[in-house]
């Protein structure tokens, strides 16, 4: 089965302006993937080529195995944009059942029924969209992306100006429709909790360049600084540490009562480690090695770039 | 058969959009009073050839003139009107509101879209105004032609084709034109100048050969023929320069 989304060197440039420069990816089936940067970074401009909005000057972009040039093909992709695109003058249920006639859905009452019931919207089906707060528009937008049950779901930060009630309601129903729906979600978004959260591939763009991209905990164990938490059941003894210390490859960074953070090179194996401890009599917990944050990751590269 | 579904399914909305304002309504009420010149110019003729004694048959001659060039000019005159109006509910607001770029990301390609919106608009200035001009062409018979003649001034046939067939064409190829110009401008409201500004050409024009009582079907037959196969020129060459990227980059944000 090929890749639900690809890009192979796409570049836009607009006037003398280089928008995107040879941006790389790809989005596998049933993947959340999270499409990280700055402002400016190029992410709207990769969402609206990947949508046929724009054309990339160069490279390629296929959804579902078809360019995104091909109007038709667009039947199987739904999308949140930045601005939602709903009818203020029009109910919910009238700005459903616009685009179901746009998409040509079959049976499509059942379908805007379902798809209202989902996002929770159901009883204000009848409202007119302008009575509507941010969250519930967010959420019929969402509902209008899956009215034509599409097999890939593009989503510009929708949770972007939300309160934090606002942005678990949106990032559970997400969820359900990567999950229950077998849905693959591509996600644009600020926030890097929400992306830790719930995506399982991300890229990371900045100044229209990918600066990173692939399966979040591989990139995550990828980056991580060598650091190794062990958590005993007593504070280790001043002569264990010592000959601890002499170990190659090991020092120790933190030492907090019954926790200790030791700096590895990325070749230390942690079994090394839990081995040298054990035959010392140690009670261990926990042994983990700390994987980078998305978060330290992000302000990593962005730094880089500077 | 699913490209006209789509297509209408973008002139549907439109429509209904703007059937739902009460502004629409007393715009078409307002545009009644575009008639008055066409009434009055009848009545005048009228009551200074009855003054003069005149027979039914010096009668029947300029009522029928005025009947023809009122069925072949005050459709497109008040086309222009009504198209203003109803292309303020399609293209301009998709962009104010940024409702358009959501369109264009759907299965829909940007040629539907553009003859969608031009239906929305044509469709119902079309009908609109060729009603108006039915409505006041039954009126003016009512008030002042039966009353002095005793029967019914139909227009001639060269005048009902060039009203119900010439001027819808007409005004469907301008509105595509000006749809064009809406979608790739960044302020849409401009290319609506289009309609007012052919509207006050044609209205002048229209009531200053009211006023001759020149019947001059053919000649405009001619003319209307001419920029029928000019605007399907201009509408093909535009159709080439349409592209989603110039009408993403026009629109704001």
């Amino acid at each position: 089965m090929g890749s639900a989304i690809s890009l192979e060197g796409v570049s836009k440039t607009l006037g003398n302006r280089k928008i995107l420069r040879d941006v790389s990816f790809t989005v596998e089936p049933g993947d959340i993937f999270g499409y990280l940067g700055p402002n400016g970074a190029g992410k709207t401009t990769t969402i609206r080529i990947l949508l046929g909005l724009l054309s990339s000057t160069s490279g390629n972009a296929s959804i579902l195995g078809h360019n995104v040039g091909i109007d038709e093909q667009r039947s199987r992709v739904g999308f949140v944009l930045e601005t939602d695109g709903l009818f203020d003058n029009m109910t919910a249920y009238q700005n459903i059942e616009y685009y179901a006639g746009i998409y040509e859905i079959s049976h499509n009452k059942e379908r805007i029924d379902r798809v209202l019931k989902l996002v929770d919207l159901w009883d204000r089906a009848r409202d007119k969209v302008a009575t509507y707060s941010k969250g519930m528009r967010q959420r019929l937008a969402l509902a209008r992306a899956m009215a034509h049950d599409p097999e890939v779901l593009i989503l510009d930060e929708p949770t972007s100006g939300f309160d934090p009630s606002g942005q678990i309601q949106v990032r559970e129903i997400i969820l359900d429709m990567a999950h229950k729906e077998g849905k693959t979600i591509f996600l644009s978004s600020h926030n890097l909790d929400e992306v830790q959260r719930i995506c399982n591939r991300i890229a990371l763009i900045n100044k229209g360049e990918t600066k990173l991209s692939g399966e979040l905990d591989k990139l995550q164990k990828e980056r991580s600084r060598g650091e190794v938490i062990v958590e005993t059941a007593e504070p280790v003894v001043e002569s264990v540490l010592a000959e601890l210390s002499n170990l190659p490859g090991v020092s120790i960074q933190n030492r907090q009562d019954r926790t200790l953070t030791l700096s590895t090179s990325k070749n230390t194996e942690v079994a090394i480690i839990i081995n040298f401890l054990s035959q010392r009599g140690v009670m261990m917990n926990q042994v983990k090695r700390k994987e980078a944050s998305l978060e330290e990751m992000y302000t990593a590269i962005l730094r880089e770039g500077d | 058969m699913a490209a006209t579904n789509k297509v209408f399914a973008v002139a549907r909305k439109d429509i209904k959009e703007a059937f739902s304002s009460k502004s629409t309504y007393i715009y078409v009420i307002f545009l009644l009073a575009f008639m008055l010149p066409y009434y009055g110019i009848l009545k005048d003729i009228f009551g200074s050839l009855s003054k003069r004694g005149a027979s039914m048959a010096d009668l029947l001659l300029p009522g029928q003139t005025l009947s023809n060039i009122a069925f072949y000019t005050f459709p497109l005159v008040l086309a222009m009107l009504i198209c203003s109006i109803f292309s303020a509910y399609s293209i301009i607001m998709d962009k104010t509101k940024r409702t358009l770029e959501s369109l264009l990301a759907t299965s829909v390609s940007l040629r539907q879209i553009w003859l969608g919106k031009t239906l929305a608009v044509a469709v119902p200035s079309i009908v609109l105004s060729l009603l108006l001009s039915i409505l006041a062409l039954v009126a003016c018979n009512l008030i002042i032609v039966v009353p002095a003649i005793g029967r019914f001034i139909v227009p001639d046939s060269l005048s009902l084709a060039i009203g119900l067939v010439i001027i819808p064409v007409m005004t469907f190829l301008i509105v595509l034109v000006v749809n064009f110009f809406q979608l790739t401008m960044t302020n849409p409201r401009i290319a609506n100048l289009i309609f007012p500004g052919i509207f006050i050409g044609i209205f002048i024009s229209t009531v200053i050969s009211l006023g001759k009582s020149y019947d001059f079907a053919p000649t405009y037959l001619k003319i209307t023929l001419i920029v029928i196969g000019i605007l399907i020129a201009v509408n093909l060459l535009l159709s080439r320069f349409l592209t989603k990227d110039r009408v993403i980059l026009s629109s704001k944000g």
